[in-house]
């Protein structure tokens, strides 16, 4: 792969691979969660997505797409540390493929780049109707996934422990900030992405390395481009006090939510061994969540735990009756006081070894896998191959393990109770 | 053993189709470039096999949710579990239950062998106690009220009962805490005696392998066995649906929508009208339709809205789903948009478009060694192959489409399922 800058903060990844059926490409474009833009950000990408000059309704645009052979450009908002990513991500038929000798890869990266760059506006603002739509759009959604309790509950246990940061800020906006927003606001986010976000733009599949530069070139140096935005994420190594916040609604299941804090002091911090004691601890079938709390004791259908170490924070999830609750979370703390005492065997740790380096092994098998692979590393300080982190999995030790684990604390206990339980 | 190998030179994709001796069928598609692999073990048995019996003996009717059940249960063994055999290769298994499959799969990068021969092993070995049954009863139970809170799961649910008054298509997957309750090892063995015969399941491997790699572990794991005949007692459905309207009080902030038109259920799988289905489909509301538009532009769907062709073994229900705080405005339209295309007809452009878009998403698919598999198993379920799809695409015309959307869509037969 070759990373090569473009323009200031413009990366361009190509990966050419052939004898594969798709190509895959991404604009990922990082900004700080907490610049007041974040609304504006989330609702443009849809926005772009849809129409454009040259395409300048839903159906032109969707027309466009079915003739490219039903190449798909799809829009995305992602929380990484405390960054907010829109991204654009292309997927598409290998050119091999197209029934009449055209470029589809080279086509539809241009139809992806000309939603950034040939904006259906009005002057220096979006149009009213198209605003108006995606506004209600973006409303919609965000009330849609206040629907999805599973969801909910962990968004409502972000927002309680990460209460003074910024990862706190909803990636879409709250819905007062989605209201307020005018064509004005949506084009000063798209100016700002254009001249100050880090972006990151891969591409991989078979194509025409020299086209496909100089088209991603020739939009991207007309820009002025300075002060090209610095992200960090804030890294709280420990919590400070443990707290239970408990809510009620109408449920048929109660949800815990439990965020850990890894004892991480950035994104690569003690990584592989703490990846492998979360694993331990709670994400494979052979972990001490599964086995013991879902299997033993016959508590629950999931409860598991994953670590996000762009933010240095793990998060168990469980569903159980109500009756079960105080029982659920003392085994699920007795069971991490385990992973401390050091209470596992040399077996599990080659399980949980073995698994991870065998999703590893195969995580770039397409382009949707390797395009997906160096997008979500946008924001990390050090980017790794599968290889590399494999390697440093191998080596972690049942030692690092066990102090990985004695320097994770637990925050925040969020429970929602049914309503008719709740007194 | 007969070993035949399928090829399609316009895909440039192959694949073998084994007669296996011990009765089984057995799928390859070894895949350059991949250094994964994906297999699926499945069996032609689901949640809506609720009655049977195998030829001549006497007919057994089981609890709601059994076929789950016993997925769960299969995991289980007398000594070491699957999942603690999957542990010693890395790799990452699963297994699910649909209204008319179990399927068992695992996905890997090494080990391929080691973990075939726990697959077909542990598949072909029950091992269920009644102490084994009661604590999963508590684990399942936790399973089904999960579902409970999800509301795209209660309105495709609500939509079935509506539509289908006997169908077993009507009762949820997992069942409900009452029927597995009633679920006990006895009735477990009487269900995998019957379904889980070498004749009525089929593997399918897909990616890093080989025909050897696959045939060595299942000449060793694989013993030899008499086909079973079995019979399924699906109750005929009545003429008329159940309700025309249902709706549930979830809470939720914008209503969910489950619009679905009953069809009757081809007795084997047609490929061809499954495609014209999913085109036409396209055709009435897809993003490119002057349709869409208006129910986008009018307030009336969000981003959540789809369409889609719901079949299965004696089933078939054509659904628009989606979010809206007025579903029937919603329904009213789509009635008088598919009026209006069974008059009219399509357009040959329009079609063209939808056909070429449909394509491509074909070829994407064989990207895909987890699709591929699946495709594998279904197609031999129902009794087709995999490049039969593009052989379709080249015959199929607007012709087609214009006929076929005549003779589906009965507003007599929709129902219209909400959430709110």
């Amino acid at each position: 792969m070759k990373k090569e800058e473009i323009t200031k903060g413009v990366d361009l990844f190509l990966y050419k691979v052939d004898g594969f059926k798709t190509a895959s490409a991404s604009v990922n474009i990082a900004m700080p969660l907490d610049d007041g833009k974040n609304a504006a950000r989330a609702l443009l990408i849809s926005l772009i997505a849809k129409t454009n000059r040259q395409h300048p309704t839903i159906q032109k645009m969707t027309s466009e797409l079915n003739m490219l052979y039903g190449a798909s450009i799809t829009p995305s908002v992602i929380k990484s540390g405390d960054s907010q990513i829109i991204r654009l991500t292309l997927d598409c038929v290998d050119d091999k493929y197209a029934l009449y000798g055209e470029s589809v890869i080279l086509k539809s990266m241009e139809l992806m780049l000309e939603m950034l760059f040939s904006p259906n506006t009005d002057g220096r603002k979006f149009k009213d109707a198209d605003v108006k739509r995606e506004k209600r759009l973006m409303l919609e959604r965000i009330k849609s996934l206040s629907d999805d309790k599973m969801a909910n509950a962990v968004n409502r246990l972000i927002e309680e422990m990460c209460r003074d940061e910024a990862y706190s800020i909803k990636k879409l906006g709250t819905p007062e900030e989605v209201e307020a927003l005018t064509g004005e606001d949506i084009f000063d986010a798209l100016i700002d992405i254009l001249l100050h976000a880090p972006i990151q733009i891969n591409v991989v599949g078979n194509f025409d390395e020299d086209k496909i530069r100089t088209l991603v070139s020739e939009k991207f140096s007309s820009l002025q481009r300075e002060n090209i935005a610095e992200l960090r994420t804030q890294f709280l190594s420990e919590a400070y006090d443990e707290r239970e916040v408990r809510e009620a609604q109408d449920v048929n299941q109660c949800k815990i939510v439990i965020g850990m804090r890894a004892g991480m002091t950035y994104d690569r911090d003690n990584y592989a061994a703490i990846k492998v004691m979360t694993d331990i601890f709670g994400a494979g079938t052979y972990s001490k969540l599964f086995t013991n709390v879902r299997e033993k004791e016959s508590l629950c259908y999931y409860c598991s735990a994953a670590l996000d170490a762009g933010k240095g924070i793990i998060l168990i999830q469980c569903g159980v009756e109500k009756e079960n609750i105080d029982k659920a979370v003392a085994a699920i703390k007795r069971e991490f006081q385990s992973m401390i005492n050091g209470d596992f065997d040399e077996e599990i740790i080659n399980a949980s070894k073995l698994s991870i380096c065998d999703s590893l092994l195969g995580a770039l098998d397409t382009p949707e896998d390797i395009n997906s692979w160096y997008a979500v590393q946008q924001t990390a300080s050090i980017v790794l191959s599968p290889e590399e982190l494999s390697e440093q999995i191998k080596q972690v030790s049942k030692e690092e393990i066990m102090t990985a684990a004695a320097f994770a604390s637990f925050d925040t206990v969020y429970i929602l109770e049914s309503e008719a339980q709740a007194q | 053993m007969n070993i035949s190998e399928i090829k399609n030179e316009f895909v440039l994709e192959k694949y073998y189709k084994i007669e296996h001796d011990s009765g089984l069928s057995i799928y390859v598609m070894p895949k350059e470039n991949y250094k994964s692999a994906y297999a699926i073990f499945g069996t032609n048995y689901g949640s809506v096999d609720t009655a049977f019996s195998k030829k001549g003996e006497e007919v057994t009717r089981v609890p709601e949710g059994i076929a789950h059940f016993l997925e769960h249960k299969l995991f289980e063994s007398e000594e070491l579990d699957a999942f603690e055999r999957y542990s010693k290769t890395g790799a990452d298994a699963n297994a699910f239950t649909t209204f008319d499959h179990t399927c068992y799969l695992f996905s890997c990068s090494d080990n391929f062998r080691q973990s075939l021969e726990i697959l077909l092993d542990f598949v072909k070995s029950p091992y269920f106690t009644q102490q084994t049954v009661e604590k999963e009863q508590g684990i399942i139970g936790q399973e089904i009220k999960m579902y409970q809170d999800i509301p795209d799961w209660q309105v495709l649910f609500n939509l079935l009962r509506a539509l289908y008054k006997e169908n077993p298509v009507r009762i949820d997957i997992a069942g409900t805490v009452e029927s597995i309750a009633e679920i006990s090892a006895d009735l477990l063995y009487s269900c995998y005696n019957t379904f889980y015969n070498n004749s009525n399941m089929a593997l399918a491997v897909v990616g890093n392998v080989t025909v050897e790699d696959v045939l060595e572990v299942a000449d060793k794991c694989l013993k030899k066995e008499e086909k079973v005949e079995i019979e399924r007692f699906t109750p005929a459905d009545t003429e008329e649906i159940a309700e025309k309207y249902v709706e549930q009080d979830m809470g939720v902030q914008i209503k969910k929508f489950n619009l679905g038109f009953r069809e009757v259920a081809n007795e084997k799988m047609n490929v061809k009208e499954n495609i014209l289905i999913s085109i036409v489909l396209e055709l009435i509301c897809g993003k490119s339709t002057d349709m869409y538009s208006e129910l986008l532009e009018n307030g009336l769907i969000n981003s959540a809205f789809y369409a889609s062709n719901f079949i299965g073994r004696g089933f078939a229900v054509n659904i628009f789903g989606g979010e809206s705080d007025d579903p029937e405005k919603v329904r009213d339209m789509l009635f008088e948009r598919i009026r209006f295309v069974k008059e009219n007809g399509f357009s040959e452009k329009a079609f063209e478009e939808i056909r070429r878009m449909k394509y491509g998403n074909e070829i994407k698919a064989l990207g895909d060694i987890e699709t591929l598999a699946s495709g594998l198993v279904n197609a031999h379920f129902g009794e087709y192959g995999i490049f039969d799809i593009f052989e379709a695409y080249k015959t199929i015309t607007v012709d087609d489409a214009n006929a076929l959307v005549k003779t589906k869509f009965d507003e007599a037969k929709c129902a219209l399922s909400v959430i709110k």
